[in-house]
């Protein structure tokens, strides 16, 4: 459904009728988003799924199916009443549970609380001593987090920092990851009711990230360290708890992805023969930055055999160009997370950052012609810049500019780097973290 | 055990959607075309549906470059001139 609510939703502010179509099961969806826009009267007309792949006769058979309703949506005698104004939402900050830890957590999950894993209880203390942490108000309102475009506080984050098991510590990343979530730029209305699995990714830079240990090396989208673990956990009960975000009712992942369980990662600044993210993004060495960006599952690059650099960015390369990924409909650019050894190598072999953007941008471009009449269409409304900016009509490139494409170098050893295709976001955000003074 | 709510309490009065009219006859059509495949066809078909039932002054359609793209300020300009707007659609 991703803006046609909040599209209807505007033109019904603006004295137009709408009546908005969708296929069964984003019903719930977008009523969802009618709510959470507080316009719960909004007109639907449910058609079957999918109509993507629907023959002619079956779309025609539809229409006729849904006219008379999609009539009735638009005329005064069959639409609810204006005059209705039901109350939205309801109060209730404090709860008093009989029992304990496992009593609160039954409680939690039953609601839709929860991630399913169980969480820590937030009590007055625990939340205060996040919130000592914080470097803003406790009741600052930050912005309105989509979906549900409610408005959200330190206060109502470190509730859901301490349910995630944050170090207070780690609070003022939190803050600046869900600084990064309220920016337009990251689009996250669209990603969060998506049927796409791109979700945000976590990069921290700077000072910080190696003074509250953050994993940049061996596994560091993997398990066992409890600042990537539990930052990036922070942030999706944010989006759960504050943002609204229902699995299958506001969040219609096909699939969704693992990292929407913690997605939070930190660069490994001290193995890299390169310019840091946050440094080529205007930020000093000195400071600690958050840079969000909408990422789907990492896609691993095993470089077996590969002996210099040119024949690494070959095999990135490969890896780009195939069929179906993200970056190929969206103008986003990719994010590769390049192993510390494939970085020294393409360093030793003079490849600069830059150069090896420039490398993938020539490079990465898959010939229309492998694509479906369909799909060409699609690509070519999609990405209209890559045709109008570039000048390949024969071609589809990953980005439109070289300068879209991100590269952080973190990991172990090994020659292994990450492709995380990237959706949604119009540039990745950065904003610095302020640590209380 | 005494727990903080980990969601949002707010209460908010429900805006009223547009006023609709009794008739729906001679009047410009507007269409948002998500650019979903396919809902360029079931808006044709609307179309003619349309224009048999209701006798239309004008039809309108607008195409989103992309579904998770807001309608543009010039493309809500169009959509203006309107008496009623069907998005088309969400799949």
């Amino acid at each position: 459904m991703s803006w046609s609510v909040q599209d209807a939703t505007e033109l019904e502010r603006r004295g137009i009728p709408t009546v908005t179509v969708c296929s069964a099961p984003f019903l719930k969806l977008g009523q969802a988003q009618a709510k959470h826009a507080r316009m719960p009267s909004i007109p639907f007309v449910k058609i079957l799924h999918p109509m993507a792949t629907a023959p002619t006769d079956t779309v025609a058979e539809q229409v006729k199916e849904v006219f008379a309703q999609i009539g009735r949506s638009l005329k005064a005698s069959d639409a609810p009443s204006s005059a209705e104004k039901p109350l939205l939402g309801e109060e209730r900050n404090r709860l008093e549970i009989k029992g304990g830890i496992e009593e609160v957590n039954e409680l939690f999950h039953e609601q839709g609380w929860t991630d399913g894993l169980p969480i820590i209880p937030p009590t007055d203390e625990n939340v205060a001593a996040m919130l000592s942490q914080s470097p803003r108000h406790a009741d600052e309102q930050l912005g309105l987090l989509p979906v549900s475009m409610h408005p959200v506080t330190p206060k109502m984050l470190a509730v859901n920092a301490v349910m995630a098991v944050c170090a207070p510590a780690f609070f003022p990343v939190v803050l600046a990851a869900v600084e990064c979530l309220l920016d337009d730029d990251l689009a996250l209305y669209s990603m969060q009711t998506a049927t796409n699995a791109t979700t945000p990714l976590v990069i921290v830079n700077g000072p910080l990230a190696r003074t509250l240990c953050l994993n940049s090396g061996q596994n560091l989208f993997g398990p066992g360290n409890r600042a990537n673990a539990t930052i990036g956990r922070a942030i999706r009960l944010a989006l759960i708890n504050l943002g609204g975000e229902v699995p299958g009712v506001t969040d219609p992942a096909t699939h969704g992805q693992p990292g929407k369980y913690s997605f939070c990662i930190a660069e490994a600044e001290q193995d890299s023969p390169w310019t840091p993210l946050s440094v080529e993004r205007g930020y000093s060495p000195e400071q600690s930055t958050v840079t969000l960006i909408g990422a789907g599952g990492p896609q691993n690059i095993f470089t077996y055999g590969c002996l210099n650099g040119k024949e690494i960015l070959e095999t990135f390369v490969g890896t780009l160009c195939g069929l179906g990924h993200n970056n190929i409909i969206f103008p986003t650019g990719p994010l590769f997370v390049i192993g510390p050894e494939h970085a020294q190598t393409l360093a030793r072999d003079g490849f600069s950052k830059r150069d090896v953007k420039q490398y993938l941008f020539d490079n990465g471009r898959i010939p229309l012609s492998r694509f479906s009449e369909g799909s060409q269409r699609g690509i070519r409304e999609r990405r209209a810049r890559w045709f109008e900016v570039v000048g390949d009509p024969a071609h589809i490139g990953i980005a439109d500019d070289p300068d879209d494409i991100l590269i952080v170098v973190a990991g172990g050893m090994g020659i292994h780097s990450q492709f995380l295709p990237t959706a949604f976001s119009k540039n990745a955000v950065t904003k610095l973290i302020r640590e209380k003074v | 055990m005494l727990v903080l709510s980990p969601t949002v309490s707010t209460r908010a009065e429900a805006l009223p959607i547009a006023p609709r009219e009794p008739n729906l006859e001679g009047e410009v059509w507007g269409f948002v075309d998500t650019s979903k495949v396919n809902a360029d066809l079931f808006i044709e078909i609307l179309k003619r549906e349309i224009a048999n039932s209701y006798h239309p002054k004008d039809f309108v359609v607008v195409r989103k470059q992309a579904p998770g793209l807001a309608l543009t300020t010039e493309q809500i300009g169009l959509l203006e001139r309107c008496r009623f707007v069907i998005f088309c659609f969400g799949d």
